[in-house]
């Protein structure tokens, strides 16, 4: 298994709580396509070593849906043209809902993108506006009938929660939308204040605040349990999905399977090592990718950090065989502390697997911490 | 002996002192304008910056006036009032003294303490009035404190800058003219007074005295008065920018010696220097067994670094005889030292030192004074640690230290400063103006009362425009309680006080209200009590944390968040574990802190 992520830096205008690499400045494109492509056949060899085709194509951003569709297609040629690709190969591509329309929707679908994630963000054009979202309401919905229109299956939406000026039962509502539609996918992130966003500012200046986290807490098990409800499985921190249609890319990440990203501000992984790309457009416009490449090894303790703590964040939790393959001494090492957090409820162990419950989930982050080796 | 000038520098903290050393020294071309580091006199790091004098140093300048040469010792003192005795060995080895206040600020309380003492010994007093040149300064209404203070005639008190270097020739003319000689028998057993002593890595202990009566020669036998001990007088000399040595030092002379001494505890400030074979009948007087008045527990924050600790403290004692430890150990902090300060500036100082000098991070727990505790057999013990205080049921009475607390400020700030005196147990034994605005207090207090939040509150209620001496007077009866901080449950050792019964409940409400803003949110509620024996006299909750969780973690965020938390797992081994509950290095340190 491995996964080809796709960097695209561009975004029309910067939302208000986002932190995320890309630039507003749109003129480079044609440039960082070009270089794009070089760099997918430069590092053509990346999975070599690990000798596995490519299951997954994932375009992210940014925003994708401002490529050009034959942009978009040449990239998956290069990629079909310079990696060994499974017939069935994920492809999905992450979408603004103010960029769909019915014919770029059917253009992508016909060059091989099987997989929307639409940023709606919330349904409330109070909500998308103080976000600073370029979007409203009405162009989600458009967007997403469009997408089934055009064919689309696999199709999953964005959503964030806890706004400092909303409601528990205003959020909740969005969900109405998941009946309404054959929506097959879920993310919902709670909102993260982050410093060098307009928020930060904001939060800076005492003007807006996270909301208190026991009222977090209860809209995560209320978001929870009514997605339940209506057939979706609650499988990462902040994924849901219907039966199958995990997102199989991003379970990649979690699963520790290899991954090459493309363009800056990528990050690529080869069981190994991490990779990444400076997140500076200018350079990798100008000088290509591997001016930017660095890369860090990872000793077993990283990786058994990570493992624990990627593992703990997802439904399933970890899988003690795994663990007792890869990290036999490492895993024997914590037990004393894992039982404490077991015989105190913040983890559960069933079939194999050690996982956050409800006590323990939303509050994992303490836990991982406390787990983790550090010298 | 009589072209020797002898004379020290009293002076409030930022007067000006420092500054306008500099400028004497550079006027008598002892040091050059190039050497001349700003504050030449300051060498430690630390006090630059603080701008305060911990140690005090000598140096001598040559000045010449109608074709006469006359030698100048400026023996520096140290200014804060922790230091108090220091300050009066140095006074006592002086015929003259510098009174210098700030024109911008007038007198305070400080420089009146020394002042006293500089009149107790007979000193000439030369009034200098610095930071002319400042736009703020009010010249005419401090002469008028100074006139008051000292009865001098207007035309004594001597305009200054040490920024500008006006005033300086006149300074040092009046030092030459008024400043009497040193007095003396030459011929007279040897008598030097030790009033300050450093430690050199190389050459051991360096002590600084001045010579009394008699004269001393490179290789003289000599004996300490007070220690008994005897040594060979290795080097001898004065002291410039450097020490020169010479072969003799005589009666009025300031100098140095060094002959092999190890540890600081061997030179007592204020012992007396004399001569095996022809010693001297008794010693200087006014010597003094210095006691360190307030005690802490220091603990490294890493625990393996016990021994390093025990290294540096020892280090630190070498040059700094009055602070002393004995290891001690904690449950929630493991092994340390309780350690004697003289007070708590000298507690900070000694704390900052080992964070820069050895880059030792310590917990400081909270400090207290020695009481004095009598049992029902009549025994009396000193206690210097809330675990070392008895059962209730063997104690007969306890008594607690207590000061005269001197405090000058500002009229409109009598009614606050009154009411923090007074609710801290202090009586009010003197209210005296100094000119029609200004006023000195006087109290007598427990020293238990300044040890914490006491120089705080009273910065904060005078704006800080009073200013605070100090000098111990004794014991006297006290109710005492041993007061608890429990954590879920669990007795923090480190977290008990001693205090006055009457103070326990609002120190007990204060403790926990402060614990629950030191003790971070964790997975669960953090009950904290504080309890006198089984009784609960005080309770807060902190409560568990409810979020903590990342919303995103795809292929870019895996490493960074890993190393995120990686980090804020080892800044949680800065935490102290007590029970299962961690508590925050900081929390010991600032529990205290209150307001």
């Amino acid at each position: 298994m491995a996964g080809i992520y796709i960097h695209v830096p561009f975004c029309k205008t910067r939302c208000h709580y986002c932190d995320f690499f890309k630039s507003t400045n749109l003129a480079f494109r044609k440039q960082y396509l070009e270089k794009l492509l070089e760099e997918i056949r430069e590092r053509s060899d990346f999975f070599e070593k690990n000798n596995t085709p490519v299951q997954t194509i994932y375009f992210g951003g940014g925003t994708p849906s401002l490529l050009k569709v034959e942009w978009i297609e040449k990239i998956l040629e290069s990629i079909q043209t310079n990696f060994r690709v499974i017939d069935n190969v994920e492809i999905t591509l992450e979408a603004n809902p103010d960029d769909l329309n019915f014919e770029y929707l059917k253009a992508i679908k016909n060059i091989g993108i099987n997989r929307l994630s639409i940023g709606v963000q919330s349904f409330f054009d109070e909500d998308l506006k103080r976000m600073g979202r370029r979007h409203n309401a009405l162009q989600s919905r458009s967007a997403l009938e469009w997408a089934f229109k055009a064919g689309f299956q696999n199709v999953g939406i964005d959503l964030i929660y806890g706004l400092p000026w909303s409601d528990s039962n205003l959020f909740l509502s969005n969900l109405d939308v998941l009946q309404e539609y054959p929506i097959v996918h879920l993310s919902a992130y709670h909102l993260t204040i982050e410093p060098n966003t307009q928020f930060g500012k904001l939060k800076l200046q005492k003007k807006l605040f996270e909301i208190e986290d026991s009222k977090s807490e209860k809209l995560f098990w209320n978001l929870h349990d009514k997605v339940e409800q209506l057939g979706f499985e609650h499988y990462e921190i902040s994924n849901f999905c219907k039966e199958d249609y995990f997102s199989r890319h991003n379970s990649s990440y979690w699963n520790n399977e290899p991954y090459l990203g493309v363009g800056p501000g990528s990050h690529s992984y080869d069981g190994n090592h991490r990779y990444w790309i400076k997140p500076d457009l200018h350079q990798y416009v100008t000088k290509g990718y591997s001016e930017g490449l660095s890369c860090e090894s990872l000793t077993t303790t990283d990786r058994f950090n990570e493992y624990l703590m990627l593992g703990l964040r997802t439904q399933k939790g970890i899988d003690i065989k795994r663990m007792m393959e890869n990290f036999e001494e490492f895993w024997i090492n914590i037990q004393p502390k894992v039982q404490k957090w077991l015989d105190s409820d913040f983890l559960e162990c069933e079939d194999g697997y050690i996982r956050g419950t409800r006590k323990g989930w939303f509050v994992i982050d303490g836990v991982i911490k406390d787990l983790f080796l550090v010298d | 002996m009589k072209n020797i000038r002898n004379f020290c520098i009293i002076a409030h903290i930022d007067h000006g002192k420092s500054t306008l050393a500099d400028r004497l020294l550079e006027r008598t071309n002892t040091v050059s304008e190039r050497e001349l580091q700003e504050q030449t006199l300051d060498n430690m790091d630390l006090e630059r910056e603080r701008g305060i004098t911990i140690k005090s140093h000598a140096i001598q300048m040559q000045y010449s006036k109608d074709g006469q040469v006359y030698t100048l010792n400026l023996i520096d003192t140290p200014g804060h009032v922790d230091f108090s005795y220091e300050v009066s060995r140095s006074i006592a080895s002086c015929e003259g003294a510098l009174l210098i206040v700030d024109a911008t600020q007038g007198i305070q309380a400080q420089t009146i303490s020394n002042l006293y003492l500089a009149v107790e010994h007979n000193l000439t007093i030369i009034p200098v009035l610095n930071k002319m040149d400042m736009e703020s300064a009010m010249p005419d209404e401090v002469e008028d404190q100074i006139i008051d203070l000292i009865g001098c005639d207007r035309s004594e008190i001597i305009r200054a800058s040490g920024k500008t270097g006006m005033g300086a020739e006149e300074i040092l003319n009046a030092i030459v003219e008024r400043v009497p000689p040193p007095t003396g028998d030459p011929d007279a057993p040897l008598q030097a007074l030790i009033f300050d002593s450093v430690f050199n890595s190389f050459r051991g202990i360096i002590a600084y005295f001045k010579v009394v009566n008699g004269k001393i020669r490179k290789g003289d036998k000599v004996k300490f008065f007070n220690t008994g001990k005897e040594y060979e007088a290795d080097e001898i000399g004065v002291l410039k920018l450097e020490m020169v040595p010479r072969d003799e030092l005589s009666t009025g002379d300031v100098g140095y010696i060094i002959s092999g001494i190890k540890t600081s505890r061997e030179v007592r400030v204020g012992d007396t220097i004399t001569h095996v074979d022809r010693p001297c009948s008794k010693a200087i007087s006014g010597f003094e067994e210095v006691k360190p008045m307030v005690f802490a527990g220091v603990y490294p924050i890493d625990t393996d670094d016990y021994e390093d600790l025990r290294a540096a403290i020892e280090k630190l004692q070498l040059n700094d005889a009055s602070l002393t430890f004995q290891p001690e150990s904690s449950v929630a902090l493991g092994f340390g030292f309780r350690c004697g300060f003289l007070g708590m500036l000298h507690m900070e100082i000694v704390q900052e030192r080992l964070d820069r000098e050895f880059n030792m991070d310590v917990i400081t727990t909270v400090p207290n004074v020695p009481y004095k505790v009598y049992t029902k057999q009549g025994d009396v013990m000193e206690v210097h640690n809330p675990s070392g205080l008895p059962e209730p049921t063997v104690i007969d009475h306890v008594e607690e230290p207590y000061i005269r607390a001197q405090i000058i400020t500002r009229s409109e700030f009598i009614g606050p400063i009154m009411t923090l005196c007074l609710g801290k147990r202090g009586e009010l034994i003197n209210q005296h103006y100094l000119t029609s605005d200004r006023v000195e207090l006087s109290f007598d207090m427990p020293l238990a009362e300044i040890v914490f939040d006491f120089y705080d509150k009273l910065k904060s209620i005078s704006k800080g425009y009073a200013s605070f001496d100090y000098y111990t007077t004794g014991y006297r009866t006290s109710k005492l309680v041993k007061l608890d901080i429990l954590l879920n449950g669990d007795p923090v050792d480190a977290l008990s006080t001693l205090t006055y019964f009457d103070n326990a409940y609002p120190l007990g409400r204060r403790m926990c209200e402060k614990l629950k803003e030191l003790i971070p949110r964790q997975q669960f509620d953090v009950a904290i009590q504080a309890a006198i024996g089984a009784k609960i006299i005080a309770r807060e909750t902190v409560k568990a944390l409810r979020k903590d969780v990342t919303a995103k973690c795809y292929g870019g965020d895996i490493t960074r968040k890993r190393k995120l938390l990686e980090k804020q797992k080892k800044g949680k081994k800065r935490m102290k574990q007590v029970g299962n509950v961690e508590v925050p290095q900081k929390a010991f340190i600032n529990v205290l802190k209150l307001d």
